[in-house]
């Protein structure tokens, strides 16, 4: 009955439309309420795949795909640019409430376990991703034509493109879900570390191969390590004037932490802190250094919801189906070799680390989500790489389709079969 | 510096400046409802809008549209989820009948009061300024009347009339404030296919009946309580964009939906409970918005001050009318004498509301009518203030 709704609804925007009522009304009203029509699509996609046991989020998604500019057409590019704000601000609030469940005495158990499936997933799993390539490389359409050296390069970028996951995807179902134990843990612990190390390992590979492709990519090592520290203790002071404030004053400290992620997001943006970092460092100090961590942790789910509707909305509508069908072939290769990577990277850091046998039969399923930080990467290898950079781009967008669809059902399917998902 | 910046700023300010001024000064009694409902911001968007430091300029605020149709719905929905036929029956015709005299009456009388000033102040938007804002002029604040005059009121039977009194008042200000924008200000491809008055009205009522009746569905099969609140969102926004692209005002629709909703969905019951939760921000960002739009332009002194003086004159006659006319309703003699004849001067969220929604809407008087009720606003919480009863210290929503 719902789906029949939401098609009405559709036939009275077009209707609307139709009647020419439009002469007054600017792109802002219409989008407007073809935002409005995102977020009740959102909340009946939701529904749906709640009840079938997957993530809302994954229909969020599926909802943010209808109605973008490659489906329905409501939400036109310049749309979706409109609602950017809203987007990073809801990527911030994310941060903020992963760092706000990172717990120092679980990080403590795990820090071996942590450190060792962040390294093994970039170094065995680049590795697997640059094998992989390079094996079949004579049927990569984007590697045709391409010297042995430049082909090597492009194929590493595309490997460390392949160890990005979503922070994003792996918090919201977490949060969703009201996960609790060791596989929680280690998944947002990890996930929060790769943020850090995907950064600076494809700093590195880009500094290290654009020369390669005579691209002037400005890009500097230290310069993205400073920059990160200076984010953590951005956000670590973030967190303790967070602090200072709730001491003072408890009432509304929703709306106060909606203020503070509006004034970071643009801040982080204007002086290219990583505002992640930035977020995760705030949440992370009022969560383990003071008594506020409940509070805090209460008032961001508050607002939660809505920010993962128009956040994983606006991802969906980002993404292009008709890329996917076009590359299929291509993208469903990375996928299984990524998706491979993922699982043996995480299969010898739980062997070495001794981690309980449902860290390493469940704990890979937590690390496939891809998006924006897969998508602001290939924007970069797309820019730089003249030849081939542009199909490399695709290939991906294609990929993280199919990953930002899957990863967070198998991540929620790995939570309950590790009994960390509470009963309803 | 970034308009985004600017305004959390200030919000910062004026909130630790309200904290401040809560705890440790004992402000003047007449200062306190204004300072607790939050009035401050509304200084906080003229101060940083246009027109002060210039630090927000007008194009910033379409970016945030949304935002304001929520606001905005919010303020319509809210209403409308008050209208339970259940709850209406218990009002008398006594006292629908007085209140609707009582709004007529001060509307009327602003009307009488504007029309002329304006014909001479802005002669091509005389007719829809006076009319918007002769509208605005009947609709006081419930909360703000609670606010003031304190908890005490509602327990005597005058009291708990001018309560009523104040929420009439509202309904009756949206309900014709669409009347009258569909009837006289419609929007231009509107007016071309439906030329006749009566018959945008009703493709007006029509369309908020349609979506009131998509909306019922969506609720039809429940939904967790967090989840609800998405509905809540996505049906005011969707609101806020039919509203837009018809020129039909976004109150009117919302409240008819809210209407609706409450007395056929399902779970209509619980919308309003989720309203309230996220009552705070949007009051503040209506504030806000309120702020940063009031634009002075010329002759607005003399408009302002015939606004506030009509409008408190018609409220003082209004009441005394409605005292003579039923004596009675007060329940006895002497009753009611407590309550000040100037209960219902405060204005509040849907004076705001329509003001700004003329303004987005980009209709008759667009500049003039939240240039006289912005400030018209803060002015009547002044006023009330002084002679007010109630400590104001219960916090305004």
């Amino acid at each position: 009955m719902r789906l029949l709704m939401l098609i009405a609804l559709l036939g009275l925007m077009k209707g609307l439309g139709s009647l020419g009522l439009q002469g007054a009304a600017d792109a802002g009203h219409h989008s407007a309420m073809a935002f409005g029509f995102l977020i009740l699509a959102g909340y009946v996609f939701g529904e749906w795949t709640l009840r079938m046991r997957m993530p809302a989020i994954t229909g969020y998604l599926l909802a943010g795909l209808l109605c973008g500019p490659a489906l329905l057409g409501l939400l036109d590019q310049q749309v979706v640019e409109q609602l950017k704000l809203f987007d990073r601000s809801a990527l911030f609030l994310i941060a903020l409430e992963a760092g706000g469940e990172l717990r120092l005495e679980s990080i403590r158990k795990q820090l071996w376990l942590i450190a060792s499936s962040a390294v093994f997933q970039v170094l065995l799993g680049g590795l697997l991703m640059f094998t992989a390539f390079w094996l079949v490389r004579d049927h990569i359409p984007f590697l045709q034509g391409l010297s042995p050296l430049s082909s090597a390069a492009l194929i590493a970028l595309v490997a460390m493109v392949s160890v990005a996951k979503s922070p994003a995807t792996s918090v919201a179902v977490i949060v969703e879900t009201g996960a609790k134990g060791p596989m929680r843990d280690y998944s947002l612990g990890v996930t929060i570390v790769m943020d850090v190390v995907v950064i600076l390992a494809f700093t590195l590979t880009r500094q290290l191969t654009l020369p390669l492709f005579h691209a002037g990519g400005e890009s500097h090592l230290l310069q993205e390590v400073l920059l990160m520290l200076a984010s953590i203790s951005v956000g670590a002071a973030c967190g303790l004037a967070l602090i200072l404030w709730m001491k003072r004053r408890q009432a509304h400290l929703h709306l106060v932490l909606l203020g503070f992620c509006l004034l970071m997001v643009r801040l982080s943006h204007d002086l290219h802190l990583e505002s992640l970092l930035v977020a995760v460092g705030a949440g992370f100090v009022i969560a383990n250094f003071s008594d506020k961590g409940q509070p805090f942790i209460g008032a961001l789910e508050k607002i939660s919801l809505p920010i993962y509707l128009v956040f994983f909305g606006i991802t969906g509508a980002s993404l292009d189906p008709a890329v996917l069908a076009r590359l299929w072939p291509l993208a469903l290769f990375f996928v299984a070799v990524r998706m491979s990577g993922k699982w043996a990277s995480n299969w010898t850091a739980s062997r070495l680390c001794r981690a309980e046998p449902s860290i390493r039969r469940q704990g890979w399923k937590g690390f496939l989500g891809q998006a924006g930080v897969s998508l602001g990467f290939a924007a970069i290898i797309a820019d730089n790489v003249p030849q081939g950079g542009d199909q490399v781009q695709d290939m991906i967008i294609a990929a993280v389709l199919v990953n930002q669809l899957l990863g967070p059902i198998l991540f929620k399917q790995g939570l309950e079969k590790a009994g960390e998902i509470p009963v309803a | 510096m970034h308009s985004v910046y600017v305004i959390l700023i200030l919000a910062l300010v004026v909130l630790l400046a309200q904290t401040h001024t809560a705890r440790h000064m004992r402000l003047p009694k007449p200062l306190r409802p204004a300072v607790a409902g939050g009035l401050g911001y509304l200084l906080l968007g003229w101060a940083g809008g246009p027109q002060v430091t210039g630090l927000i300029g007008f194009e910033a605020l379409s970016d945030l549209d949304p935002l304001f149709n929520l606001a905005i719905g919010w303020v319509g929905l809210l209403l409308g989820l008050q209208l339970k036929i259940a709850d209406l029956k218990q009002i008398t015709p006594r006292e629908v009948t007085g209140s609707l005299l009582h709004f007529l009456v001060v509307s009327g009388l602003a009307f009488a009061g504007l029309f002329p000033l304006f014909l001479k102040i802005a002669p091509a938007d005389a007719l829809g300024a006076s009319l918007i804002l002769s509208l605005i002029a009947g609709a006081s604040s419930p909360t703000f009347v609670l606010l003031i005059e304190g908890k005490d009121m509602a327990r005597e039977a005058a009291g708990r009339r001018m309560l009523l009194y104040a929420n009439l008042s509202c309904l009756y200000a949206v309900l014709f404030n669409g009347l009258v924008v569909v009837i006289f200000f419609p929007q231009p491809d509107l007016a071309g296919w439906l030329p006749a008055a009566p018959l945008r009205v009703l493709f007006s009522i029509g369309l908020a009946a349609v979506l009131a009746f998509l909306f019922h569905f969506f609720m039809s099969h429940g939904a967790a309580n967090r989840r609800l609140a998405l509905l809540l969102i996505g049906m005011m926004v969707f609101c806020g964009g039919v509203a837009a692209v018809t020129q039909v005002p976004p109150l009117f629709l919302n409240l008819l939906v809210g209407a609706w909703l409450v007395n056929q969905a399902r779970h209509g019951n619980r919308l309003y409970h989720f309203l309230v939760v996220y009552e705070r921000p949007l009051f503040l960002t209506l504030i806000v918005v309120a702020g940063l739009v009031w634009e002075p332009g010329p002759g607005l002194l003399p408009a302002l001050a015939a606004f506030v003086v009509l409008r408190t004159l018609a409220i003082g006659l209004a009441r005394q009318a409605d005292n003579r006319l039923w004596p009675a309703a007060s329940g006895k003699k002497g009753a009611g004498q407590g309550v000040p004849l100037l209960t219902l001067l405060p204005q509040g969220g849907v004076a705001l509301a329509i003001a700004i929604s003329q303004w987005q809407q980009h209709t008759a008087g667009r500049e003039l009518i939240p240039a006289v009720a912005v400030p018209a606003v803060l002015l009547f919480a002044l006023l009330a203030g002084f002679g007010s009863r109630g400590d104001g210290k219960k916090d305004e929503g």
